[in-house]
């Protein structure tokens, strides 16, 4: 049952760290901060009206409330005059503190908890499972949605990594040659964004801004180019978690903190070998 | 109901609520420089950072002690900062990356501290919980001492650097080349933002804090044009806040206080939204409504001038004024309150006022479609849908400048006469 779980642990944190690598060559890490705390409402919402908890429900229910959100802060921004980050600041901390009085008044109703909404509750992503049709092998269902969204993620970057990887660095070449900015700065955010609502159960909704921004922010120390940085991205993210969990289990601590706390030391590591050894050549250049 | 409302009756009750208001207070008077030099998300990244330091904490004393707690935080939280400052410094990643790297590792290892705690068996150990959501109703007089020495010691600072800061957050430049040592302030606010998110912690916990650092700064923001008065706004703002979540707390126990207090300063928010004296929607679509109105009615002159241009008479019937698009009863009882029309019998009769108006108007609408047409070469058929616009804000002192550019000119381009003042 705990290869289960780790293996879980893993799919989440190569889809959130692949996706989080254009946010943070974007300069736009906080984003996950906020839509993390913004969706809260809608996944208990959702599951108080549908009563069930699979991940279409909860997802639309996340959506709604990421619209909710930008619109708050589009709104608070633009026809209040308030400052762009008390925008989002005002916008988040309001939709999650609802979020949590909605998990508090229908604790019984909902199984989800103050808890699970901090630490996820990866722990019990194994328990769940089905028999996958024409074997005898009984899979967690989180499993299938972790693997399946891994999919999704690898994919569209494949698809869109010309676009994406322009945009990125080069919004005014883009801009020239035909490739909308604004597309692909949504198409970004959006994967990021649902990448965000599908680990929100595993991981809660702190720690997945961890696992989002630090394995590409470590890449981005030792790389140069684009695509050696994607690999190197998923490697941090696979050896961070796997050290993380294992310490976890060890120490008998939660799962979610010590992945991120060990993505963080893993990053600390990184940086000042690089000191150390001087190595100037890793000078990818920042988009601005 | 009687239930309810019976711990108005404790003296813990009344102790705790003009506490806790002094103390989100205070916080919200660090958060008012943060907001204006828009670091408003570092008070996030510090709040969620401080974690370790509040479970450590509570694991090196062995119970729920405050002041240690306390410490804890303070510390932890100065570390978040410097680790924060340390990326920016030595990587190429920007600070709202480093933010959300040190943020989301801290918290992560406050989490782990929090499951040792849990499972320790230490006396109070679910009570450290309290200090995620804030639990308003479990704070004890003795921990109010606490927390208000260090809020006072907060204030105090704020005072005595009042004036250095004050011209950092509006200045930077100013207050460098006056010699102030900046990144010394920089450090010093920083250590007052920590110690104002640690003094908040039982009542509205750090998972929220942020909302006590940044939302009572931007609502005072709407009603204020001055620092000072920012101030006290966002220190009554946070303190009525504070005071409805404790009273939400004592009432049902099992709710945590910080997402009450939330909740609480978004409705101050939609308030001050709809109802700011400059920036509020309220009072802006006032503004629109009178800019409108203001603009019907010298449309409305305009075309009884006109009327008197081509028939030399100041009376028109209202039968007559009917047909006409600008034409409406309550538009005419405005005007004629100008001075400018009187009704007689069915015969509106335009004042020598309104005269005066009708001819300022037209003079400043063929004045503007001469100009376009002389000095900017457009064709004369283009230049009438512009000049509707420009008449309504053409001024004295504009109508002045045109008047000596086109030297005082006799005739716009369609060969209509300029009217002037005899």
């Amino acid at each position: 049952m705990n290869t289960w779980v780790l293996i879980n642990a893993l799919l989440i944190s190569l889809s959130c760290s692949l996706a989080g690598a254009f946010l943070v060559l974007r300069h736009r890490a906080m984003l996950t901060d906020a839509i993390s705390h913004a969706v809260l409402p809608g996944l208990v919402l959702a599951f108080l009206i549908s009563g069930t908890r699979n991940t279409p429900t909860m997802l639309a229910g996340a959506f709604v409330f990421g619209f909710i959100c930008i619109f708050l802060v589009e709104f608070f921004r633009n026809r209040v005059r308030i400052t762009d980050d008390a925008s989002i600041g005002i916008a988040f901390t309001t939709l999650f503190a609802v979020g949590i009085i909605l998990v508090t008044r229908y604790a019984d109703q909902v199984d989800l908890d103050q808890e699970c909404v901090l630490h996820g509750e990866i722990t019990f992503s194994a328990l769940k499972r089905m028999v996958l049709p024409g074997t005898n092998w009984a899979i967690p269902v989180t499993f299938i949605s972790s693997f399946v969204m891994l999919i999704v993620v690898v994919a569209l970057i494949g698809l869109g990594y010309h676009s994406l990887k322009l945009t990125s660095f080069n919004p005014e070449y883009a801009t020239s040659i035909g490739v909308s900015v604004v597309i692909w700065h949504y198409l970004a955010g959006g994967l990021a964004s649902m990448v965000t609502i599908v680990s929100f159960e595993a991981v809660g909704a702190i720690l997945v801004i961890a696992l989002m921004v630090i394995p590409a922010a470590t890449a981005w120390q030792v790389s140069t180019r684009l695509r050696p940085m994607l690999f190197k991205t998923a490697a941090f993210a696979l050896s961070g978690s796997f050290i993380g969990y294992w310490i976890a289990i060890r120490l008998n601590v939660s799962i979610a903190g010590s992945i991120a706390f060990f993505l963080g030391i893993q990053f600390a590591i990184v940086v000042l070998i690089v000191k150390a050894l001087q190595l100037n050549h890793f000078k990818m250049k920042s988009p601005n | 109901m009687g239930s309810i409302w019976s711990y108005f009756n404790e003296p813990n009750f009344w102790w705790v609520l003009m506490g806790t208001a002094f103390l989100s207070a205070v916080a919200s008077l660090v958060g008012t420089f943060t907001y204006l030099q828009r670091k408003s998300l570092m008070g996030d990244a510090i709040a969620h950072g401080i974690l370790p330091g509040i479970a450590g904490g509570f694991l090196l004393a062995g119970e729920k002690n405050t002041l240690i707690i306390m410490i804890g935080a303070i510390l932890w939280g100065i570390l978040t900062v410097a680790s924060i400052q340390w990326i920016t410094k030595r990587t190429k990643l920007q600070p709202s990356s480093a933010m959300a790297i040190v943020l989301s590792s801290y918290f992560g290892l406050g989490m782990m501290l929090l499951t040792v705690v849990q499972s320790s068996g230490l006396p109070d150990a679910s009570g450290v919980n309290a200090f995620l959501f804030g639990q308003a109703a479990s704070i004890l007089p003795e921990d109010l001492r606490v927390y208000s020495i260090f809020a006072v010691v907060v204030i105090v600072s704020l005072a005595a650097i009042y004036r250095p800061l004050t011209l950092l957050t509006f200045d930077r430049a100013s207050a460098e080349s006056r010699g102030f040592r900046v990144d010394q302030l920089d450090g010093v606010l920083s250590v007052l933002v920590v110690t104002a998110t640690a003094i908040g912690i039982q009542s509205i916990g750090l998972i929220l804090m942020a909302a006590l650092l940044i939302t009572p700064a931007a609502i005072a923001r709407m009603w204020n044009t001055r620092l000072i008065g920012m101030l006290i706004t966002s220190g009554i703002v946070a303190a009525i806040a504070a005071a409805g979540g404790t009273i939400i707390s004592f009432s049902a126990p099992s709710m945590p206080t910080g997402p009450w207090i939330v909740v609480v300063l978004f409705a101050f928010t939609v308030v001050s939204v709809a109802l700011s004296p400059h920036r509020g929607l309220i009072h802006r679509l006032r503004r629109r409504q009178n800019n409108q109105r203001i603009i019907r009615k010298e449309n409305l002159i305009k075309r009884l001038y006109h009327h008197w241009e081509s028939n030399q008479s100041t009376t028109v019937d209202d039968e007559l004024l009917r047909e006409s698009p600008e034409y409406s009863s309550d538009l005419l009882r405005r005007c004629a309150r100008e001075g400018w029309l009187k009704k007689q019998g069915g015969q509106w009769e335009i004042l020598p006022a309104g005269m005066r108006e009708g001819r300022r108007i037209t003079r400043a609408h063929r004045l503007w479609e001469l100009y376009l047409s002389k000095k900017l070469r457009l064709k004369d058929d283009h230049v009438h849908p512009s000049a509707e616009i420009m008449e309504h804000l053409i001024s004295e002192d504009i109508e002045e400048e045109l008047l000596r550019t086109l030297g005082y000119p006799e005739s716009d381009p369609h060969q209509r006469n300029i009217p002037y003042e005899s």
